[in-house]
């Protein structure tokens, strides 16, 4: 398992939009994802669970991933959520 | 900060798609002041690029909504349906589901739209508050329910 530590830094934070589109990317994913944001461990590929975290601008998040393809994996999830700017 | 408004919840909208239930309930947030006129038109394009139908363990439900720009005063609409409306899964468009109930939100400011869906999220993993939602079958049930639950 590896992790990697990022920072939500667009202004809307993970509202429905970005939620929907992280959980379609991890999907593809056969690894098995957390997310720990604050008090709440988060499934991504659940839907419900990205949005009941509240992940605002500003909340760190910590992503652990396990599986054959973890570090490539972990990487493009930090950089998708690295990566949106509205 | 207050979200539910008993003007604002509505018993048994007829409605056979998610369009025609989109423009039914936007109309009364529309009517009473809380949104422009663009947020309907706004709300019927958004949720055919990014569907917001969640199937929940015992309900389905959908949260139709738009960007701020819309909106006048932030506020959920809570509407039962006659009969479920098919509504795209958020997050999966490929699956759908059968929404019952919609919360349709009139979303200001950013952070408002994650304490908004942080708080309605927490009513649907709240078994009691489904019931409750579930088992109102008048207006004044439902005001009730939304009300002790999302506030």
């Amino acid at each position: 398992m590896i992790q990697k530590e990022t920072t939500v830094q667009n202004p809307t934070g993970l509202h429905a939009r970005p939620a929907s589109q992280l959980t379609q990317l991890c999907k593809k994913f056969p690894e098995k994802i957390t997310l720990l944001a604050g008090n709440h461990t988060v499934d991504p590929k659940s839907i419900v669970s990205i949005l009941m975290a509240g992940m605002k601008k500003g909340t760190p998040i910590t992503v652990q991933v396990e599986g054959e393809n973890e570090q490539a994996v972990c990487d493009e999830i930090v950089a998708f959520i690295d990566g949106l700017s509205e | 900060m207050q979200s539910i408004y008993e003007d604002l919840v509505l018993y048994g909208v007829e409605a056979e798609n998610a369009e025609e239930a989109i423009r039914k309930v936007g109309k009364q947030l529309h009517e009473k002041g809380f949104v422009k006129d663009t947020y309907i038109d706004a709300v019927a394009a958004r949720e055919v690029e990014y569907p917001t139908g969640l199937q929940l363990k015992d309900i389905a439900v959908a949260m139709p909504h738009t960007a701020g720009v819309h909106v006048n005063t932030p506020a959920v609409c809570v509407a039962k349906l006659a009969k479920p409306v098919t509504f795209a899964h958020m997050g999966d468009p490929d699956t759908k589901v059968q929404a019952e109930i919609l919360f349709m939100m009139a979303i200001k400011n950013p952070d408002e739209q994650l304490d908004m869906l942080q708080k309605v999220m927490g009513v649907f993993t709240n078994t009691e508050a489904v019931e409750a939602l579930k088992a109102a079958d008048n207006q004044e049930m439902l005001f009730r329910a939304a009300k002790e639950y999302i506030g």
